[in-house]
C-alpha cells in the first residue's frame, strides 16, 4: 500500500507536465476550434530559443524565461494567427488538422536551420543543442530532491511543473468559464458570423486566443523540457501526444478534467512500469500505455451526445476549375508531363544511376501517397497511421520471403494483405468517430504500431530487418532502374484508374454521400460502417502495396524506416501537391524523394550549360530546408483540396473566364435593367404620415434621421462572380414594420446578410440615422443597432440556452424576461441549444432581440419552423416593439401572417423590389399578380 | 426468426414508446398505428416530441422504452440502414442534401444498395455487369427526379439549391425506392404556398400510386388539414388527440395546446 502511495505521487509529478499541455491544447481548442498539432513542436522552439539563451549566451533564467514568454511567444502567436489560423477559421476538420500537421513539421526544421545555419554559416559560437540530455529548468540545475513524506522523492523541476501546471489550469478555466472573453471565444469557434451579429469582433477573440495558447506551450517547453529530458522534437511531439489523451479524458472540452486526466495517466505509466511484469518481455508495452489510453478515451467519449437530425449543413461541393473544358483538354497537360518525365528519364538520365534511384522511390512513393487521396482526398477522413500500414506490409513481405522463400510478387500482395487487415483495424473507431477524434485515434493507433507492434522480433527481425532484393518480374529485370520506373509507372496508372472507377461508381456516391451527410445516408439505405471500412481497407492496401515497392527500392526495411511521424510529413507533402487527385500524390512523392538530393547537393546536369549547376546546401540543414518549405506549403494549402494545383487551374480559369467574357462583350451587349422597373427606382411609396415626399438622396442628412433609421440606396451585392441583387433601394423607419416578401431564391437571405454586413455590397450605400456604415464590418453594424435574426438556427449550438442568451443579455433580469416569455427555454437552459428541437432554437434565436431590441431589428423568416400558437406571440411582441420605436423588416417567405401587422410591404423577385408600398394597397389580386408572376419567372 | 406480432392492418405502429434525454422527457408513452395507404398528419407544439418520434420510428435513436412494429414485425432493434432498405424512408426537418454530388446522383444514391454483389473490389474493377445494372437504377432515378420537376437541374450539385428545391430533392430521394412508408419531417417549411401546394400534390399521387402510408409533420395547419386522413396531436411528448381533421380541429385541448 505504501509502496502503491509512493508510486502515485511520483507519477502525478511527471503527469504534471502532460496536465500543463493538456490544459493549453484544450484552450487552444476550446477557444479556436484547431487542436494544435503543433503545439509540441512551438514548445521545442521555445525550448530550444530559451536554451540557447540561456547556455549559449549566458543570459541569466529570468531575463531569458521573460524573453522567451513575454516577447517571442505572443509574437509567435500573432504571426501564425495571422498568417495561418485565421484564415482556417472557418475552414473543415480535416484542413485545420492537415494545415497543423504542416506547422508541426515546419516550425522544427525552421528553428533548427537558423541555429545550425547560424553555426556553420556565420560561425555563431553557440551550441547545436543536438546532443542535450538535461537542459536546465527555469529552476536549480541540477535539480534538487526533496524528501515528501513517506520516503517519496521528488524533483525541484517536477515541483515546478506541477505548480505551474496547477496555477495554468485554474486561471484557463476561470477564463474559459466565467468571463465574457471566455463566452466569446467559445462563441465565435461555434459561429463566427452570429458572433459577429452579437457584435463580437472575432478577429480580437482569435488573436488573443492564439497569443495565450502560444505563451502556454512556450511555458510547457521551458518549464517542462528538465523533465522531459532533451531538446529533440520527436520527443516533444511525443509527449504532447501523450497529452492528447488526457485532453481527450476532458472530453476537448473541460480544462479540469484534462487536468486531472494527465495526472492520472502519469500514475497509469508509473503503476504498469512496476506491476505489469507479465508483460515484461514484450518490447515497448510500458510505452503503450498512454496510447491505449488515448484510444480507449475517444472510443468512450464518441457516446453519441448531439441530435441524430444532423448537424451539417448543406455544403456546395468544391470548385472545380476546369470544368469549362472538355476532357482531352483537360488532360493534355498530364500526357505532355508524362511523355515529358518519360523522355527526360530514357535520354538524358539513363546513365545517372543517383537520379534515377531518386525517381523510382520517388515513384515508389507516389503510390503511397495515393493511399492518402482515397482516405482523405476523397473519403474526407484524416489518417494519420498510414506509415504503419507500410512497415506492416514491407516487414510482412519481407519475413515471407526471407524466412519462406516466397518469390517477391506473392510476397507483395501478401504484404498489401496485411496492410488492409491493418486497415480494417484501424477503421473501427472510425465507424464512431469523425473529424478531429477519427485523426487523433489513428495516431494513437500508429503510435501503438511503432513502439509495440513494429518491435515485435518476430515481425522485424531485430534491427537489422529483412532484405528485399530487386527481383526480376514476368522476365522484366527490376534490378535495372530504367526498368523499375517503368514498372512503378504502369503500376500508378493501374490505381489512378482504380481510384477513377470508385469515383463514378455506387461506392465513390456513397463514399460522398457518407461524407456530407451520415443520417441522409444511413436512412438512404446506404452502410456507413460498410463504406468507411471499404475506403480504409483499399486505401492501407494501396499504402502497403506501395510500402513493399519502396522497401524493394530501398533494399531492406527495417523498424526504424518509416514512423508515424515520418507519416505526417508525407501528409504535408501531399497536401501540398492536393490531396484531391493522383496527380498530387504523383508529384508530392517525386518531390519527397528528390527535394533532399537537391538541397543537399543541389544539381549538375550533364546536358545543362555549367552556370545551371549549383552545389546545394550541403548535407546538414538540407532536410531542414524540404521540411519547412514542405511543411508551411501545407500550412498555406490546406484550405485548397487541390493545392499548389488549384493555384495555376484557379489563374488559368480566371483568364479564360475573362478572354470569354471580353468575346461576349464584342458579340453582343447585353441590354441593361432587363427587368421593367429601373434598378435604382423601384416605386417606393411610403404612407403617407412618413411624408414621402422627401426625395431618396435627402433622408440620409442629417436632419431627417428620424425618418429613416435605416436608408438602403441602390444595393447590389452577391457571392463571387454572380450577383444576386441587382440595386435595391429601400427606407426603414422607426416604428414601423416593413416587411419584404418574395419567393425562393429571390435574395431576400442575401438582403438581410448586406444589411447585417455579412456580405458585403458591391455598390450602393446603407446609411444609419445619417451615417453612411457601407463600409463598417457585421460586428461593428450590430454594435450600432443594426442586428439580424438570420434565417434557421440562429443560435450557438455548443452553447447553452443560458449562454446564448447571455452573448445579447449579459444581465440576469433580461435572461429572467425571456424564460418568462418562453418558459420552454427556461425548462432547457442548461442544455446545449443544438440538441434544442427546431422550433425551439428559433425560438431561442429571436427571445434575447425582443427582449432587448436594437434599433434596427432585421428577422429573416421568422415564423419558420413555428407553432401557430408562438406565431402568434411572435408577431404580437413585434407590434409591441413597434409601439417603443424600433424599425422593424421582417422577411417572409408566405405573406400570410406579416401582412396583418406590416406598415410597408415590398416584393422582392430576382434581386429586384418589383412593388412597394403601403399595406393598404396589398390586397389578394396584387398578391397573386405579384406571386404568379414569381412564379412563372 | 421474425414471429407475427400483430395481426391489426397495422403497417407502423408505435407501442408505447418513450425516449428520454437525461432529465427530458421528449416522447412519453406515445402510441399510434398507421395503415398502408394513409397519409396521417402529426402535429404538435414545438419540442413536443415530433421529430424525435421520426429519429426513433426510423431507427436513428433507440427509444427508452416501447416497441417499433412495422408490417407485423418487433424492429425496434433494426438498424435505420435494414429500415430503409425494407421501404421505411424519411426527409429531415433540417434539410441533409448529399451537397457534393449532383441531384440525380442524390437519388441514385438512395437505390445504390440494390448494387448487388461485389461491393467496393467491383466498382473499382468496373465490372461491366455492375454498370450494366447502374444504367437500370439510373433510369429509375431519373424518373423520380421527373416527377418531382427537378428534371431541369438534374446535372446541378445539390449544395447549390435552394431551401425549396432541396425540399423536392429529399422528396425524390425517399420515393424513389417505392417505399412503403414515407416520414416527412415539416416538409414545406421555407417553400412558399404554390410550391407546398405542388409538394401535397406529388404526395398524393405517390400514396395513390403505390399505396404507401405517409408520416407528416407539419405545423402549416391548412395545408395538414387539407391533405391527411388523419392526425395525431403530440405534446409534450404525449399523444393528446387522434382522428380526421375536422374532429382534431375543434377539439378543445388541441385548440389550446397548439392552435390557438
Ligand atoms: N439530444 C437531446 N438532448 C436533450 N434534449 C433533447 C435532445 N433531443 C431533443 N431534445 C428535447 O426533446 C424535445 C423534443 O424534441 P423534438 O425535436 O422531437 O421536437 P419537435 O416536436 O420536433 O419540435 P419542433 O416542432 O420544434 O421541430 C425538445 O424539447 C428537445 O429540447
Ligand atoms: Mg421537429
Amino acid at each position: 500500500m505504501r509502496e502503491l502511495l509512493q508510486l502515485a505521487i511520483a507519477g502525478a509529478a511527471t503527469g504534471a507536465i502532460y496536465s500543463l499541455i493538456a490544459s493549453g491544447l484544450t484552450l487552444s481548442y476550446t477557444a479556436t476550434g484547431i487542436f494544435n498539432l503543433a503545439y509540441g513542436a512551438i514548445a521545442f522552439c521555445s525550448a530550444l530559443l530559451y536554451y540557447e539563451l540561456n547556455n549559449g549566451l549566458g543570459w541569466s533564467i529570468v531575463p531569458a524565461f521573460l524573453f522567451v514568454v513575454a516577447i517571442f511567444c505572443p509574437l509567435l502567436g500573432l504571426a501564425l494567427n495571422f498568417a495561418v489560423f485565421r484564415p482556417l477559421a472557418k475552414s473543415t476538420d480535416a484542413a485545420k488538422i492537415m494545415a497543423t500537421v504542416g506547422l508541426l513539421v515546419a516550425l522544427p526544421a525552421i528553428a533548427r536551420y537558423i541555429v545550425e545555419g547560424g553555426i556553420s554559416t556565420f560561425g555563431w559560437g553557440i551550441p547545436d543543442a543536438k546532443q542535450v540530455t538535461l537542459p536546465a529548468g527555469i529552476f536549480r540545475s541540477p535539480a534538487s530532491n526533496s524528501n515528501l513524506w513517506l520516503d517519496v522523492v521528488v524533483n525541484s523541476n517536477q515541483v515546478v511543473v506541477f505548480i505551474t501546471g496547477a496555477a495554468v489550469a485554474v486561471a484557463l478555466w476561470v477564463l474559459l468559464r466565467h468571463t465574457s472573453l471566455g463566452l466569446h471565444m467559445r462563441a465565435v469557434v461555434d459561429k463566427p458570423e452570429l458572433a459577429a451579429m452579437r457584435g463580437v469582433n472575432d478577429g480580437n477573440t482569435s488573436a488573443y486566443a492564439w497569443v495565450i495558447g502560444t505563451v502556454l506551450a512556450g511555458v510547457a517547453g521551458v518549464v517542462g523540457a528538465p523533465i522531459i529530458g532533451t531538446l529533440q522534437e520527436g520527443t516533444f511531439n511525443l509527449v504532447m501526444f501523450i497529452a492528447a489523451a488526457a485532453v481527450v479524458i476532458g472530453g476537448l472540452r473541460s480544462i479540469p478534467l484534462a487536468f486531472v486526466g494527465g495526472l492520472g495517466l502519469g500514475i497509469a505509466e508509473t503503476l504498469v512500469r512496476r506491476y505489469a511484469t507479465f508483460a515484461k518481455d514484450i518490447n515497448g508495452f510500458n510505452n503503450s500505455v498512454p496510447f491505449v489510453l488515448l484510444l480507449a478515451g475517444l472510443l468512450f467519449l464518441a457516446r453519441d451526445r448531439g441530435r441524430r437530425g444532423g448537424s451539417v449543413s448543406a455544403q456546395p461541393p468544391p470548385v472545380e476549375w476546369t470544368d469549362d473544358l472538355p476532357t482531352w483538354r483537360k488532360n493534355l497537360p498530364w500526357v505532355i508531363a508524362v511523355v515529358l518525365f518519360f523522355v527526360w528519364t530514357f535520354v538524358f538520365l539513363r546513365n545517372n544511376e543517383a537520379w534515377l534511384g531518386n525517381l523510382a522511390t520517388g515513384l515508389s512513393l507516389a503510390v503511397v501517397f495515393l493511399s492518402f487521396v482515397i482516405v482523405t482526398g476523397r473519403g474526407g477522413m484524416v489518417s494519420l497511421s498510414q506509415a504503419a500500414f507500410v512497415m506492416v506490409a514491407a516487414f510482412t513481405a519481407g519475413k515471407v520471403m526471407v524466412e519462406h522463400g516466397w518469390p517477391w510478387f506473392p510476397a507483395l500482395i501478401l504484404g498489401s494483405l496485411a496492410a488492409m487487415a491493418l486497415g480494417i483495424v484501424v477503421s473501427l473507431p472510425a465507424l464512431r468517430l469523425g473529424g478531429l477524434p477519427l485523426a487523433l485515434a489513428t495516431l494513437a493507433l500508429g503510435f501503438l504500431g511503432d513502439v509495440l507492434l513494429f518491435k515485435w522480433n518476430w515481425l522485424r527481425q531485430g534491427q537489422s530487418g529483412w532484405k528485399i532484393a530487386r527481383p526480376e518480374l514476368f522476365g522484366i529485370n527490376l534490378v535495372d532502374r530504367t526498368s523499375m520506373i517503368v514498372f512503378l509507372g504502369v503500376v500508378i496508372a493501374a490505381i489512378t484508374w482504380l481510384i477513377h472507377n470508385l469515383q463514378r461508381s455506387a461506392s465513390g456516391r456513397a463514399i460522398i454521400a457518407v461524407r456530407n451527410s451520415e443520417p441522409a445516408a444511413a436512412t438512404s439505405g446506404l452502410s456507413i460502417p460498410q463504406t468507411k471500412l471499404g475506403i480504409f481497407a483499399l486505401s492501407a492496401a494501396v499504402a502497403g502495396f506501395g510500402g513493399v515497392l519502396v522497401a524493394t527500392n530501398n533494399g531492406r526495411i527495417t523498424d526504424g524506416t518509416f514512423v508515424t511521424q515520418t507519416g505526417l510529413a508525407w501528409l504535408a507533402a501531399v497536401v501540398l501537391f492536393g490531396i484531391r487527385k493522383p496527380q498530387g500524390a504523383i508529384l508530392a512523392g517525386l518531390s519527397t524523394a528528390c527535394s533532399t538530393t537537391i538541397w543537399n547537393r543541389g544539381f549538375h546536369f550533364a546536358f545543362t550549360p555549367s552556370f545551371l549547376h549549383w552545389n546545394g546546401l550541403g548535407s546538414g540543414t538540407a532536410t531542414y530546408v524540404g521540411n519547412a518549405l514542405f511543411g508551411l506549403g501545407a500550412v498555406q494549402l490546406a484550405r485548397e483540396p487541390d493545392g499548389i494545383l488549384a493555384i495555376t487551374a484557379m489563374q488559368n480559369r480566371a483568364r479564360r473566364d475573362k478572354r470569354r467574357a471580353r468575346q461576349a462583350d464584342a458579340a453582343a451587349p447585353l441590354p441593361e435593367g432587363v427587368v421593367a422597373s429601373a434598378p435604382d427606382s423601384p416605386a417606393v411609396t411610403l404612407p403617407a404620415s412618413t411624408a414621402s415626399t422627401v426625395p431618396a438622396a435627402a433622408r440620409t442628412d442629417a436632419d431627417a434621421p428620424a425618418l429613416a433609421a435605416l436608408q438602403l440606396t441602390g444595393i447590389h451585392s452577391g457571392y463571387g462572380l454572380v450577383e444576386v441583387l441587382h440595386g435595391i433601394t429601400l427606407p426603414v423607419v422607426s416604428g414601423q414594420i416593413t416587411a419584404i416578401l418574395g419567393p425562393n431564391g429571390a435574395g431576400k437571405s442575401t438582403l438581410c446578410q448586406t444589411i447585417a454586413g455579412l456580405v458585403p455590397a458591391s455598390a450602393g450605400t446603407i446609411v444609419h440615422r445619417g451615417v453612411d456604415v457601407s463600409g463598417q464590418r457585421a460586428h461593428q453594424r450590430a454594435r450600432m443597432g443594426i442586428v439580424l435574426a438570420p434565417e434557421a438556427r440562429g443560435v450557438f449550438p455548443a452553447l447553452t440556452v443560458r449562454e446564448n442568451l447571455q452573448m445579447w443579455l449579459p444581465d440576469a433580469a433580461d435572461r429572467d424576461d425571456a424564460y418568462g416569455r418562453f418558459p420552454i427555454l427556461g425548462e432547457r437552459r442548461n442544455l446545449p441549444a443544438g440538441s434544442l428541437s427546431g422550433g425551439e432554437q428559433q425560438m431561442l434565436t429571436l427571445a434575447p432581440l425582443l427582449v432587448k431590441p436594437p434599433d434596427v431589428l432585421i428577422a429573416d423568416e421568422p415564423s419558420l419552423g413555428l407553432a401557430p400558437l408562438i406565431v402568434e406571440q411572435i408577431l404580437q411582441i413585434f407590434v409591441e416593439l413597434r409601439a417603443r420605436g424600433v424599425a422593424l423588416v421582417l422577411v417572409e417567405e408566405k405573406a400570410k401572417g406579416v401582412l396583418e401587422i406590416a406598415d410597408t410591404v415590398s416584393f422582392l423577385s430576382l434581386g429586384r423590389i418589383t412593388w412597394s408600398g403601403p399595406k393598404s394597397a396589398v390586397d389578394d389580386g396584387l398578391l397573386a399578380q405579384v406571386y404568379l408572376g414569381q412564379v412563372e419567372a | 426468426m421474425e414471429e407475427r406480432l400483430s395481426t391489426s392492418a397495422a403497417l407502423v405502429h408505435v407501442d408505447g414508446v418513450t425516449v428520454r434525454f437525461g432529465g427530458v422527457v421528449a416522447v412519453n408513452a406515445a402510441s399510434l398505428s398507421v395503415p398502408p395507404g394513409e397519409i396521417r398528419g402529426l402535429i404538435g407544439p414545438n419540442g413536443a416530441g415530433k421529430t424525435t418520434l421520426f429519429d426513433t420510428i426510423t431507427g436513428m435513436r433507440l427509444p427508452t422504452s416501447g416497441r417499433v412494429i412495422y408490417d407485423g414485425t418487433d424492429i425496434t432493434d433494426r438498424s435505420a440502414v435494414w429500415r430503409s432498405r425494407n421501404g421505411m424512408r424519411r426527409t429531415f426537418q433540417r434539410q441533409q442534401p448529399f451537397g457534393w454530388l449532383s441531384v440525380e446522383d442524390n437519388v441514385l444514391a438512395a437505390l445504390d444498395y440494390r448494387g448487388g454483389g461485389g461491393g467496393i473490389v467491383a466498382d473499382v474493377l468496373a465490372l461491366p455487369s455492375r454498370r450494366r445494372r447502374e444504367r437500370e437504377r439510373r433510369a429509375k432515378a431519373q424518373a423520380a427526379v421527373a416527377r418531382c420537376g427537378l428534371t431541369s437541374l438534374s446535372g446541378e450539385a445539390a449544395g447549390r439549391l435552394s431551401i425549396g428545391k432541396v425540399r423536392l430533392l429529399e422528396l425524390a430521394r425517399a420515393i424513389v425506392d417505392d417505399p412503403k412508408v414515407l416520414l416527412l419531417d415539416e416538409p414545406t417549411s421555407g417553400l412558399e404556398e404554390a410550391e407546398a401546394e405542388k409538394f401535397g400534390e406529388i404526395v398524393s399521387e405517390v400514396r395513390h400510386e403505390t399505396g404507401c402510408a405517409v408520416l407528416l409533420v407539419e405545423h402549416d395547419v391548412p395545408f395538414v388539414m387539407g391533405l391527411c386522413d388523419r392526425i395525431t396531436v403530440l405534446n409534450l411528448g404525449e399523444v393528446i388527440a387522434e382522428g380526421t381533421p375536422a374532429e382534431v380541429s375543434s377539439n378543445d385541448l388541441v385548440r389550446a395546446a397548439y392552435l390557438g
